[in-house]
């Protein structure tokens, strides 16, 4: 077993991650429609198992988790059940894709013989090293669930509605003027404001030009 | 065998296991532990029927003999009510994502393996 403190995230820039996600949405027919059919996705084009379990959420803080075996995806029951939770649950589950696509090799590498072992090891992972394993897999998901040219013409579309309504002074870069476009956006994505306001920066559609 | 095989219906028509339960009613986590064999499928014909209509059976079709022989076999089969550890070990996860954005710590990932447990028993 490798030392935990010597762990490293893998080398994984934002082009290499677009990549790997945009691959995979154009690989499935789940991929190519808006919103993406993520859980389809992974129930049927990865073939993991959806596991919902009572309490992940309200005991642990935790939405979803890819397991070590890369079978199933645990899943928390509230989020699979409740229409309101249904975008935070795409996002989880499009997350835990993630980990699954760029960290296979992370995961066939580690071989716990105890639960123990296992907690030990990934106490000792250092914070930054799990932070930027995690950023990868958000990035990952976001790519996933909000393809780049739909996002850039429903964000032209946002526009021009606003400034039809009389608000083309407000938008200069206004953050009120981010949210009301990304509320506006985020239903056709199926994902959340705060996501959509996230893509239009990454993808540099915001502020505006 | 019946767990496998109605899995395998559902994913003939891409028929989303949220999807499925919300429509019926089911629970998920219920449903999912039949499809994965640690529940038995149930004994009652009345119950057996509405699901085979639920998934979409035709009465009579290949399908419908298969479903219905599967679950009286399986129906007097006792789950296996403990996880093996060391299949619990292979399923123990490596990163995760709480909402908060914090890593777990150890009181929690005690906390996970409990619910690991939970998944997989009756």
């Amino acid at each position: 077993m490798n030392d935990p403190r010597k762990f490293k995230a893998p080398y994984n820039p934002k082009e290499r991650i677009w990549q790997e996600a945009d691959r995979l949405r154009a690989a499935h027919p789940a991929g190519r429609e808006l919103p993406v059919k993520v859980l389809d996705l992974a129930e049927f084009d990865l073939h993991l198992d959806l596991v919902p379990v009572n309490g992940l959420c309200e005991q642990l803080d935790i939405d979803a988790l890819l397991m070590g075996d890369l079978k199933s995806i645990l899943v928390d029951k509230r989020a699979v059940m409740s229409p309101r939770m249904e975008y935070r649950l795409r996002f989880s589950v499009a997350h835990e894709i993630g980990h699954l696509i760029l960290h296979r090799d992370i995961y066939a590498g580690l071989k716990h013989a105890t639960a123990a072992e296992w907690f030990d090891y990934i106490s000792a992972i250092p914070e930054v090293e799990y932070g930027w394993v995690e950023w990868q897999a958000y990035e990952f998901a976001g790519r996933l669930l909000v393809p780049p040219e739909p996002l850039r013409e429903a964000f032209q579309a946002a526009i021009q509605s606003a400034q039809a309504a009389g608000y083309s002074d407000w938008l200069a870069a206004d953050e009120a003027a981010l949210d009301y476009i990304a509320t506006r956006i985020a239903p056709r994505f199926g994902v959340s404001s705060e996501v959509i306001a996230k893509r239009l920066r990454v993808e540099k559609l915001w502020p505006p030009a | 065998m019946f767990g496998e095989f109605i899995k395998q219906i559902r994913e003939r028509q891409r028929l989303g296991l949220r999807e499925f339960c919300l429509e019926n009613g089911y629970d998920p986590s219920n449903w999912s532990k039949i499809e994965r064999e640690v529940l038995p499928p149930p004994r009652d014909e009345e119950t057996l029927r509405t699901w085979a209509k639920q998934l979409g059976l035709k009465p009579d079709s290949d399908d419908w003999l298969k479903f219905f022989d599967y679950a009286a076999v399986d129906s007097g089969r006792i789950p296996d009510y403990v996880l093996q550890d060391e299949k619990l070990v292979a399923q123990l996860p490596v990163f995760f994502r709480t909402i908060s954005g914090q890593k777990p710590s150890r009181e929690d990932l005690e906390k996970l393996v409990e619910l690991i447990k939970s998944a997989n028993r009756p």
